[in-house]
């Protein structure tokens, strides 16, 4: 069963030395001055919040935007800020996502490592030059190796993101990336097929016919083979996009998957305590104005029906390749599964979408491939 | 009101040209709408008609001013209701031509001159929009003196700024006859609009050319033969207001607790059953429609509430018709019908605004008449209902003579376009310096596929187009089949040339390949005549659809994303494994680039 009296922190820092070009998320120019600034309302969100969350805190997540731009200082500051205010489990898990231009030396891994962090999330998202800039990334292939190797040689346990299936790239193309970056071992990876987000730059050009197709059978390939060959080495697929040798599983996204309760800071950070989403803001300017008042940041809150929960409990629970458990659903919702979506199941299960076995229901090798065509039947 | 204290005008303009402005304008400097009730553009009661910059019905208004009545009739426009627009113009001594000074005559504006003086109105150009700066008054005056309209009769008006009103007004008063009455005569009121509502029944909108009507007589309906006793006549202000008589030369209205419309048709004359007129109006038509097609509901539980919604439509227009139809594809629905391409799209926009349903309309298809091997001949409205190949004999469709209207550096482009479009050249003519008038004889079909975008978008907006029926004419036609996923569609089915069909079939085939939704398995597409395949196409299946990243940030948003696609796919058909959108059944209306 699902411990969900546990908590998981994220923080965003919403800095970036320059925007890459498939990104949406929120961030802004990295500008010491106002990250001097957002770092203090930083600090006062984390202290005017804590009374709503005191499960024990087993996770904690720098994302961004590009976390690793925070010098040492700042990131003790936000750290000590989390344990005068929250109830720390030993051990942690706390993860900081990296830039690999901001990894270049042992000595920086070693500053990171002295604050507790013990997990590190490396962007390379390919090791091909002409990927790199067509995502408009700020580091180099090179950068990406070198901060691999630290990384390796330190015996630290890391994830690497990579992204396929880019404009005009074949499979073969991101099965070699993979293949480096196996040389040098990492715990985990995240294996992503570029998702256009709308508004993007790159979702632009597209629209605009500026770059080749993104063909279906290049991405469909490059997805199966690149869960074959982490399997043969030993990893295990445990969510769509998510690998780990066993034991490496990323605690704190399971913490999305498993539907357990967690707490986002900074702006545009979202927030969830198993009844109602919290949603920070999605501006700077407006979350530094009013953390110097004192008072909460502005954020929306939207409270989930019934029927949007278990939706989105499906949706969450289903990426995972172990699936959901029939008596998870029934201690969180008091209702039975097969009460409210007997049908749907039935259909997917004949379509060879989902499967079952004993009391999990998780999607097929098929339906891992065509998983919305799953979740919008649940909506 | 004494009959020469009466003016009746209408008022002709191009689209945009400003003609619901000045409307507006008189209504406001005549005191006849308060301030605090004057809703910009007050004649388009529809939402629709105010969208769509159109009029759809005719709508009345008498006016009071320096002791005169002025009864203001504002007329559709549009070629769909070309019948109704003469009725209006029927209906008055006098028009108003109102020309946008920055644009000039344009060429649908001529047709309608001519139409008015067809009916002996007296024309008063009024110029209007002389605030603007790109306004060119000389070259206005021009046109009209090409067209004969002395220019230096033009009046000058910015129906924007309110300038130039009352000259219109005085000019109304002085220039338009007042009517020819004759009150002892016989009654003969024509009808010029006739609308339904569930409180008070049908309300005819008449100008009495002779004769008198009060409350309490007994009238008979010369058209339709049907009699009533009049429970109320009046006047528009623009509400209703009652009246003890109306008489010769004026306009109103009636009630006479009439039922349906079509008891009650534009352009029927109301004569009295005491006193009878000998003989009725000239220009009565009974208006058939043109165009048929299906509608079905998307749910098909909505199948009653559709009918019900057919039926108060066709309450209020004479000309939509409706009967039950079956599809094999799309289950139970209607064949309606409707007088064009645009009276189609109003009645499917009402259906699913005033009474929120969901619907899937057909590929419009003209009246074939089909002669079978046996000399049976049959009139069919619906590709699907053809014989087999083999039983038929000859079929017939409808000609249409086209006129187009347009500037003369576009004869080239618009002749090609009839050309593909089966039309065969009759005459060209000028009617100024530089524009010209096109005629041809063309299938009724080919005009209510793309035709009129595509002369629109190959005259940049400048061509115009009327037609008028020729009858019936025999051609080589056959029926083209699309097969989705084996399977014969019904309702994609077609009537084509069949010089063109193949054509006409891989171009079809093609869209549609981007039209419906990929599934998880290959949906083979055909276009067949009879059994023989003479276009085939694949839709490929979709081998991987899965979000990515799914994080605590994304959860709602990602969630609405996959809902904004789920319902999407409620606005489709669903016809057998495979969903059909509704932009499918019309693809057959875009032309292909022929070249």
């Amino acid at each position: 069963m699902i411990d969900r009296n546990q908590l998981a922190l994220y923080l965003h820092i919403p800095f970036c030395l320059q925007k890459c070009s498939y990104c949406d998320f929120y961030s802004r120019v990295f500008e010491p001055e106002t990250v001097k600034l957002y770092l203090g309302a930083l600090v006062g969100e984390l202290k005017y919040r804590s009374s709503g969350w005191q499960k024990p805190v087993t996770s904690i997540y720098f994302g961004g935007g590009t976390p690793s731009l925070l010098s040492s200082a700042a990131l003790e500051k936000i750290l000590e800020a989390i344990e005068e205010n929250y109830r720390l489990v030993k051990n942690p898990e706390i993860t900081l996502e990296v830039n690999p231009g901001d990894l270049q030396t042992k000595a920086k891994l070693e500053d990171w490592q002295g604050l507790g962090i013990n997990r590190i999330s490396l962007g390379v998202q390919s090791l091909r030059k002409e990927d790199l800039k067509l995502l408009g990334r700020s580091h180099s292939s090179s950068q990406a190796r070198r901060s691999l190797s630290i990384l390796a040689s330190a015996g630290y346990d890391y994830n690497v993101d990579l992204i396929s299936a880019l404009p005009g790239q074949k499979a073969e193309d991101h099965l070699n990336n993979l293949a480096e970056i196996l040389s040098y071992r990492p715990r985990h990876i995240s294996s992503y097929n570029l998702e256009l987000e709308p508004g993007t730059p790159l979702a632009e050009q597209m629209k605009q016919g500026l770059l080749p197709e993104i063909s279906e059978e290049e991405d469909l390939r490059a997805y199966q083979q690149t869960r074959q060959e982490l399997q043969n080495q030993g990893y295990q697929h445990y969510e769509i996009s998510n690998f780990a040798l066993p034991g490496f599983n990323c605690r704190h996204n399971l913490a999305y998957w498993e539907f357990r309760p967690y707490a986002g800071f900074g702006p545009s950070a979202c927030s969830f305590d198993l009844q109602e989403r919290r949603k920070n803001s999605s501006s700077l300017r407006n979350y530094l104005t009013n953390s110097l008042s004192h008072l909460d940041v502005p954020h929306e809150i939207s409270r989930l029906d019934q029927r949007g929960l278990t939706a989105e409990y499906l949706l969450m629970g289903l990426r995972l390749l172990q699936g959901i458990d029939r008596r998870d659903f029934r201690l969180f919702f008091q209702e039975s599964l097969s009460d409210l979506y007997s049908r749907e199941i039935a259909r997917l299960e004949k379509l060879g979408l989902l499967a079952e076995s004993g009391n999990k229901i998780y999607l097929t090798d098929r339906g891992l491939l065509l998983a919305n065509q799953v979740f919008r039947a649940f909506l | 009101m004494a009959a020469d204290k009466i003016r009746n005008f209408c008022i002709i303009a191009h689209i945009d040209h400003g003609k619901s402005t000045l409307a507006d304008r008189i209504l406001e400097i005549t005191h006849t709408i308060e301030d605090r009730k004057m809703q910009e553009q007050v004649l388009d009661n529809m939402d629709l008609e105010r969208e769509r910059g159109i009029t759809i019905k005719a709508q009345a208004v008498s006016i009071d001013y320096k002791g005169y009545r002025l009864n203001l009739i504002d007329t559709p426009g549009h070629v769909d209701f070309s019948y109704e627009v003469s009725r209006s113009l029927a209906a008055c001594e006098g028009a108003l031509l109102v020309i946008d000074a920055a644009q000039g005559i344009e060429a649908q504006t001529v047709a309608n001159i001519y139409l008015a003086l067809e009916h002996d109105l007296e024309i008063i150009p009024v110029i209007n929009k002389i605030d603007l700066a790109a306004a060119d008054v000389t070259r206005v005056k021009e046109q009209l003196l090409e067209m004969g309209i002395d220019p230096d009769e033009a009046l000058l008006a910015s129906a924007r700024e309110g300038t130039g009103i009352e000259e219109v007004l005085d000019a109304v008063i002085a220039r338009v006859p007042a009517p020819e009455t004759d009150s002892e005569a016989p009654l003969k009121a024509l009808v010029f609009d006739s609308l339904y509502n569930s409180y008070q029944g049908v309300i005819a909108h008449i100008r009495l050319m002779t004769g008198s009507l009060s409350r309490g007589e007994e009238i008979l309906l010369m058209a339709s033969g049907k009699k009533y006793e009049v429970d109320e006549v009046g006047i528009f202000t623009p509400e209703m207001k009652p009246v003890s008589c109306l008489n010769a030369g004026e306009v109103g209205y009636l009630m006479a607790g009439i039922k349906d419309v079509r008891n009650c048709k534009v352009g029927d004359t109301i004569t009295k059953i005491s006193s009878r007129a000998d003989r009725p109006l000239p220009g009565y038509q009974d208006v058939k429609p043109m165009v048929f097609s299906g509608l079905y509901p998307i749910d098909n539980r909505d199948y009653e509430i559709l009918q019900e919604a057919l039926e108060k439509l066709q309450l209020n227009d004479a000309a939509f018709t409706f009967e039950n139809e079956t599809s094999a594809a799309l289950g139970f629905g209607f064949r309606c019908g409707f007088l064009g391409l645009l009276h189609m799209e109003i009645v499917q926009e009402r259906l699913e605004r005033e009474f929120d349903l969901e619907l899937v309309i057909t590929a419009p298809s003209v009246v074939y008449r089909v002669t079978t091997s046996e000399g049976e001949t049959r009139e069919i409205d619906n590709p699907a209902a053809f014989p087999e190949i083999s039983e038929i004999e000859k079929i017939t469709e409808p000609y249409v003579e086209a006129s187009l209207n347009l500037p003369e550096e576009y004869i080239g482009s618009v002749m090609e376009l009839c050309e593909d479009s089966r039309g065969e050249f009759q005459d060209m003519s000028y009617i100024d310096q530089n524009r010209v008038r096109l005629k041809y004889e063309m299938p009724m079909s080919e005009i209510i596929t793309d035709f009129f975008n595509q002369l629109k978008s190959k005259s940049r907006g400048y061509a115009t187009l009327d037609y008028e029926p020729l009858g019936y004419r025999e051609s080589d036609l056959v029926k083209l089949d699309i097969l989705v996923n084996k399977e014969r569609i019904d309702a994609l089915s077609v009537i084509v040339h069949r010089d063109r069909a193949e054509k006409i079939g891989r171009e079809l085939i093609n869209r549609l390949k981007e039209i419906i939704p990929r599934k998880m398995f290959t949906v083979p597409l055909q276009a067949a005549i009879g059994s023989s395949i003479v276009a085939r196409e694949n839709i490929k299946a979709r081998k991987k659809d899965v979000l990515q990243k799914c994080y605590g940030g994304d959860v709602s948003r990602k969630r609405k994303l996959l809902e904004k696609q789920k319902e999407g796919k409620k606005r489709l058909k669903q016809v057998g494994d495979v969903d059909i959108p509704q932009e499918a059944f019309l693809a057959v209306l875009e032309r292909g680039d022929s070249d």
